[in-house]
């Protein structure tokens, strides 16, 4: 029942990453990606500098760059992507890369708009089977993350509301029953395929709920993602140097 | 002086209620000894119904009165050879107040001296006459009173006494600052005066001196009008405070003034000595309780309290008034002895005690009979031992011998029960801050409220606790509220846990009173308190790992992952290079435990268990090797730090060892808890375990150690099943399993 969408086609890849060693080791990863074209950058201004000219379908990007944080690149790749008259042009895939996979640092970057993460150390395979997993629409849902995304919606963290720049972002609503289940299958270790057998619905169908999930996150917009990361503690003034 | 005062350490409510127990219990011993001064004949008398002499109605078990028969009246007393002295119905007068004139009390005092007179001589000469008119003499020798002998009526009035004031304490201990409790106190003390001063008269057998009969008499006048001054003061300013204190004062001055007037006998007579008085400040205290009925409209609780407080307070007094005050000023005499209508005041006082829950009088509630009970338990235990006390030293060897039984045989009860009198049950305060830090670290949100509302359930033992949240948060209290008259205490959201409603505070047995409202604002004074605390240390912890994350990334992980950069393929030593490779990932591994504090923090097994089979089936998935893992339910069970580690890290390097070494294409894992043990068995299709040295130098004796951390043992073999392959078999008994099965 379930259809999957054929893989995207990667042509431009981004390459964000202030470490030669890192910047290597995820260049190696997306020779997976055959015929592809790799533009990398040590900091988040020639980054955006590459963003203004290159439509890209996937970008490696780190969160610790020294010049502030790639949350706030992956909101910008999503949020205001650019340019293109290009109306068929698809959003890029964003992947956000860490040292430390604690939660506040990826949970801020998926709200952002990641698709997925890659820890800094993981084997070239677990690497190249997320960026595929990422690059086929699957977001990344850790067992970590389910828990504490409910966390999020039971109150438990939600930050004092203020009110956002009009994006027509929906309020922040509590889950539907259904996404519940999802999450809590998804926070118990099952995969995305496994809960959609378990709740009878195609993996398209558990993918988008996830997707939602993200969406009502409310730091859509890349000032509330920036805010996020702030006040989860990841955008210390000083990791501004 | 404001100083002194505030340096001085709070009396206990117990201490001034066991102080008033001691008071009544001094004064009761002291009328004792009083009543007991006066030689004894051994004879009960009676008023006849002629009123012209005495009878003697009851012939005592004293020797003294062989040759006395029931019936026989005495007409007159004599010394052995001396002048008679007629004696009349007169001189058995219980209360000299019934006599309207000086001179008259004059005539009775001077008789009465006469009367002891004779009687402390060694034998007294007693005139006779018979039921059929024959007169006789019969020469006697007064003995002491016996204890035993003392009528009814003397001990009734003792206990009525006693019931008053130690009922006014009660109050009065519990609300020591309040004008009312203090006004009410002081009319228990005054009713102790006035009746135990007459308990000694009127239990006389015949006479008491004069002189002592007289002061006996001013102290019952005291008590008297200073009772009725009180009652006054005491509508004066309960419910409503209508005058100010030097109006409550003055009160008490007038009072003090007539009293005098009346001792001193400055007053024409009786009526205006003692009768009027207290017929005026009955009336007083009626006109003052109508004031307050029409202050007190739009006020309904106050007014339910009034109206029970009056009817109780005027019914009491106005009955005893009505029966002696006014009868003997329109020249009668009162229908039943003055002690037994003293009982009509306890009618007030035990009005209070039975009001006291239903309409909080004095904002007091069922909790304070607690005290009550309490205080009248301390004394009858001490009213006993001084019972046995009197009677072991009245003389006879067999009351001596069951005196003392009795206090040995009693002594296991009364140490019992004088260790549950003052045993100390109530949370000192420490305590509650202790309780408040134990419901704010709970693990979890939903330990948390569970554990907030069994403080609240341990304090105020509810009926019934629900939660407010069905009910539109914004009408939900947001301070600590009594609602519906006490019935139900209203306690906003705290933490985690959503408003409660607390229904009947005690099972049912009381309504919550303003005392409980502070106390669970305290409580939520303190939960708010803690939980700021509780959050200022988590970001803390939360920004202090992120300073150590960055510094860490900085100086360790940067030039570590350097070294996982690629290599050219065919370099040399490459396949020494993948293994310090693989270190480095270990090692990155654990910075990464240590950094997101997994490192320090208990987590429940189901999570662990979870995360390990997504990081089992990403990398296995990823080396193409399919798994089946079904996952089974693991219940609530938890694992702290170490644990939890040691499992994490046993799953990794097994998955490790299956992807590196064993080459197969399938792995089956199974995690199951049971009530004694963890097992976890990973099965795979390889090339089977091959104890070869090489490997085993560095696999077997690390899985040894991390299942030793989970206090288990780890076996690695081929199959059951016999097909090609391993098994790696994990048996652990975790300290929670270990906590639980004692339990169990």
């Amino acid at each position: 029942m379930s259809h999957t969408l054929p893989p995207r086609v990667v042509q431009q890849v981004l390459i964000v990453e202030d470490d030669p060693a890192m910047e290597a080791e995820a260049i190696a990863a997306v020779a997976i990606f055959t015929g592809a074209s790799v533009r990398t950058a040590r900091t988040i201004g020639e980054a955006e500098r590459w963003i203004k000219r290159v439509s890209f379908d996937l970008a490696i990007v780190d969160l610790g760059l020294p010049d502030g944080s790639g949350v706030q690149l992956i909101a910008a790749l999503m949020g205001d992507a650019p340019h293109s008259a290009d109306v068929y042009a698809m959003p890029t895939v964003c992947v956000a890369r860490t040292v430390f996979d604690d939660d506040a640092h990826l949970f801020a970057a998926l709200s952002a708009g990641a698709q997925g993460y890659l820890l800094k150390g993981e084997s070239i395979d677990v690497v190249r089977a997320r960026l595929q997993a990422a690059m086929a629409g699957e977001p990344v849902v850790s067992p970590a993350i389910a828990r504490r995304v409910l966390a999020y919606f039971r109150g438990e963290t939600r930050p004092a509301q203020r009110p956002l720049p009009s994006r027509g972002s929906i309020p922040p609503a509590a889950l539907t029953s259904r996404e519940t289940d999802v999450l809590r299958r998804l926070a118990q270790g099952h995969t995305l395929a496994e809960v959609g057998r378990d709740l009878t619905l195609s993996v398209n169908t558990v993918k988008t709920h996830v997707k939602n999930v993200y969406a009502r996150l409310d730091v859509s917009s890349r000032i509330a993602a920036v805010d996020t990361a702030r006040r989860m503690g990841i955008l210390d003034d000083d990791l501004h140097r | 002086m404001n100083e002194t005062s505030q340096m001085r350490a709070p009396v206990l409510p117990s201490v001034r209620l066991l102080f008033a127990v001691i008071v009544c219990l001094v004064s009761a011993v002291l009328c004792t000894w009083i009543v007991r001064q006066p030689p004894w004949l051994g004879l009960t008398f009676e008023r006849t119904a002629a009123g012209v002499s005495m009878r003697i109605a009851d012939v005592g078990s004293s020797r003294l009165a062989a040759g006395v028969a029931a019936g026989d009246s005495l007409i007159a007393i004599a010394a052995p050879g001396g002048p008679a002295m007629s004696i009349g119905a007169d001189d058995l007068l219980e209360e000299p107040d019934f006599l309207d004139t000086w001179a008259q009390e004059d005539t009775f005092y001077a008789r009465q001296t006469a009367i002891s007179q004779l009687l402390e001589a060694p034998s007294v000469a007693l005139t006779l006459r018979d039921p059929r008119g024959g007169v006789r003499t019969l020469v006697v020798t007064p003995s002491r009173r016996p204890i035993s002998s003392l009528p009814l009526i003397f001990w009734l009035q003792l206990l009525f006494g006693a019931a008053g004031l130690i009922i006014g304490a009660w109050v009065w201990a519990l609300r020591p600052d309040d004008w009312g409790p203090r006004a009410y106190a002081i009319t228990g003390a005054c009713f102790l005066i006035f009746a135990h001063a007459a308990a000694i008269y009127s239990a006389r057998e015949i006479a008491l001196p004069g002189g002592l009969f007289r002061v006996l008499s001013g102290i019952n006048h005291f008590g008297a009008i200073h009772f009725g001054a009180a009652l006054c003061a005491l509508f004066l300013v309960y419910p409503l405070r209508l005058v100010r204190a030097p109006v409550v004062t003055g009160v008490g001055i007038i009072a003090f003034l007539w009293w005098v007037a009346c001792v001193t006998r400055l007053a024409p007579d009786q009526d205006w000595g003692s009768r009027f008085p207290v017929m005026i400040e009955m009336l007083g205290a009626i006109v003052i309780s109508i004031v307050q009925w029409r202050r007190t409209k739009g006020d309904p609780a106050a007014r339910a309290v009034l109206r029970w407080f009056a009817v109780s307070v005027l019914t009491g007094c106005g009955a005893f008034i009505g029966l002696t005050a006014v009868v003997s000023a329109i020249g009668g005499l009162p229908p039943i002895p003055q002690g037994y209508a003293f009982g009509f005041f306890v009618l007030m006082y035990a009005g209070l005690a039975v009001g006291l829950r239903q309409y909080r009088v004095f904002d007091l509630d069922q909790w304070a009979y607690r005290i009550l009970f309490w205080g009248l338990l301390v004394g009858l235990f001490v009213a006993l031992d001084l019972a046995l006390l009197g009677s072991a030293s009245s003389g006879a060897t067999r009351t001596i011998t069951i005196a003392t039984f009795l206090a040995l045989g009693t002594f296991p009860i009364r140490r019992w029960v004088w260790g549950w009198l003052f045993d100390r049950k109530a949370l000192p305060p420490e305590q509650l801050f202790e309780k408040a830090l134990h419901v704010t670290y709970a693990a979890s949100d939903a330990e948390r409220d569970r554990r907030w509302r069994a403080l609240l359930i341990e304090l105020f033992d509810p009926l019934h606790a629900a939660s407010d949240g069905s009910r539109n948060p914004e009408e939900t209290a947001a301070d600590v509220q009594l609602m519906a008259q006490g019935q139900e205490l209203a306690v906003p959201a705290v933490s985690s846990s959503p408003a409660l409603r607390l229904t009947y505070a005690n099972g049912g047995k009381r309504l919550f009173t303003p005392a409980d409202a502070q106390l669970a604002r305290t409580l939520v004074a303190l939960m708010h308190s803690a939980n700021e605390s509780r959050k200022a240390y988590d970001i803390g912890v939360s920004r202090e790992r992120t300073r150590i994350a960055r510094d860490l990334h900085d100086t360790v992980s940067s030039p570590l992952l350097a070294g996982l950069a690629p290599r050219q393929s065919g370099e040399a030593g490459s396949d020494q290079l993948a293994a310090v490779q693989s270190e480095i990932r270990r090692a990155v591994q654990g910075m990464r435990t240590v950094v997101s504090g997994d490192a320090v923090t208990a987590a429940p097994l189901a999570d662990c268990v979870a995360d390990a089979r997504y990081a089992a089936v990403e990398r296995l998935t990823a080396a193409g090797v399919t798994v089946h893992w079904p996952i089974e339910e693991l219940g609530d069970a938890m694992l702290d730090a170490t644990e939890r580690h040691a499992l994490t890290a046993f799953m990794q390097e097994t998955i490790t060892n299956v992807i590196r070494h064993a080459g197969a294409t399938h792995v089956d894992v199974r995690i199951s808890v049971d009530s004694d043990a963890l097992r976890c068995r990973i099965t795979d299709d390889g090339r089977g375990f091959a104890p070869d040295p090489a490997h085993r130098g560095d696999g077997l004796p690390n899985l040894r150690a991390r299942a030793a951390a989970l206090s288990g043992d780890v076996t690695i073999g081929p199959r059951d099943d016999g097909a090609p392959g391993t098994t790696v078999d994990l048996v652990a008994r975790f300290a929670h399993l270990r906590a639980a099965a004692v339990m169990r």
